[in-house]
């Protein structure tokens, strides 16, 4: 079989010993695969009274930008508040060496501005709600984890096949809800 | 056989509530989701099916293309919901059998051409599940979803290019199988008309 005929196959082309398999393989439904249709309704009129869907993918994007940005402020505001107290402690603590002005020793050096500046506001919005989920929103920004886990995924899948290729039958032999479509079909 | 552009005119009537449309759309579209949910999940299939309607009933108001597209789109829905049953149940999906089971598979019959004109759609299924995995989503989402090679390699994260190697070795791997049946072993079991047997035969 040559890259054409193969082709000619996946476009329906008969007279090659696949193309009966194909035929087959793209029959027209049986009752038995259509059996669910009952519930896909339902869940498309449920759907149907429900509020209409929010845009998801815009709105995500917005959050993500957002997220982001406010990772950025809440990492900024850290740091430097972070970095004040780190001053103010580490001002604080030769103080007894020079107990006469920690504070204004420390402060006038470098981050006076800072500690005046974002103390009193953007703290306090941020810190508390935004962290968690900028953790989880930054890495889903590349789309590449995605990619990653599902291959992992395929990988794991295969090695666990490897590993089980011998014993399935006892799992899904039993089950008997796992092959009514073509138990249907020939009974 | 129904012209695309009316389908695309369903795919918008059910996008504004037409339970008719919905409905033709499920018709359509069921059979090649579930025949191809067999090839990932095997006897999970029904329930992926309906969980991924489920998704699609919902999620309908939010899709914006053609019919074409819609297949597309319910293919990836469809995989993503098995994939997370295969991560969730951490085994291992149907396909990747062996030669062994595919020589079983035409066993009763006494040519190959005979055992391709009796083949129940199920048995196909069944014979081309026992592809290795890629091989057989690609067989399957290119003749039986009916995507093009670009759709597919999207929905697998693959090159268009890779898809279509993938599906030619799948092919070329079902006819040399299909072309040998003098290999099968001259039982007298009915083996797989049923695909749920060629699963338990399979392991």
């Amino acid at each position: 079989m040559d890259r054409r005929t193969a082709e000619n196959l996946l476009r329906g082309a008969p007279g090659h010993p696949v193309s009966g398999l194909l035929a087959a393989a793209t029959a027209p439904a049986t009752a038995g695969e259509l059996a669910g249709e009952a519930a896909a309704m339902a869940a498309f009129r449920a759907a149907a009274q429900s509020p209409g869907p929010v845009p998801r993918r815009r709105r995500s994007f917005l959050a993500k930008l957002l997220t982001v940005k406010m990772a950025a402020v809440v990492f900024a505001t850290s740091a430097t508040v972070g970095g004040v107290a780190l001053a103010a402690n580490t001002g604080a603590l030769p103080g007894p060496v020079r107990p006469g002005k920690p504070s204004h020793a420390v402060s006038s050096g470098h981050s006076a501005t800072p500690s005046h500046t974002t103390h009193p506001q953007p703290t306090q919005p941020t810190p508390s709600s935004q962290p968690a989920r900028t953790q989880l929103a930054q890495p889903r920004k590349t789309g590449y984890p995605c990619q990653e886990l599902r291959d992992g995924d395929r990988d794991r899948r295969t090695q666990h096949r490897k590993a089980r290729s011998g014993n399935r039958c006892g799992t899904s032999a039993p089950r008997p809800s796992g092959t009514p479509r073509t138990a249907r079909q020939h009974g | 056989m129904v012209a695309p552009e009316d389908l695309d005119a369903v795919v918008r009537a059910a996008q504004q509530g037409d339970e008719d449309a919905f409905r033709r759309l499920y018709r359509l579209q069921q059979p090649a989701l579930l025949r191809y949910l067999c090839v990932l999940v095997g006897d999970d299939a029904e329930d992926v099916a309906s969980e991924a309607w489920l998704q699609i009933a919902r999620d309908l108001r939010t899709f914006s293309g053609s019919w074409d597209g819609f297949r597309g789109w319910t293919a990836t829905i469809a995989r993503h919901r098995a994939m997370d049953l295969l991560r969730a149940q951490r085994r291992r999906p149907v396909s990747g059998g062996t030669a062994e089971q595919l020589t079983e598979l035409h066993a009763d019959d006494d040519t190959a051409d005979r055992a391709i004109e009796s083949l129940s759609t199920g048995a196909a299924i069944a014979l081309i599940a026992t592809l290795p995995a890629d091989l057989a989503e690609a067989v399957m989402l290119r003749v039986v979803v009916g995507l093009d090679a670009r759709t597919t390699g999207s929905i697998v994260g693959k090159r268009a290019g890779a898809v279509r190697t993938a599906a030619y070795r799948g092919l070329k791997l079902l006819a040399q199988r299909l072309g040998t049946p003098e290999t099968a072993p001259a039982t007298t079991k009915p083996v797989t008309r049923i695909h749920g047997a060629a699963l338990r035969e399979m392991n």
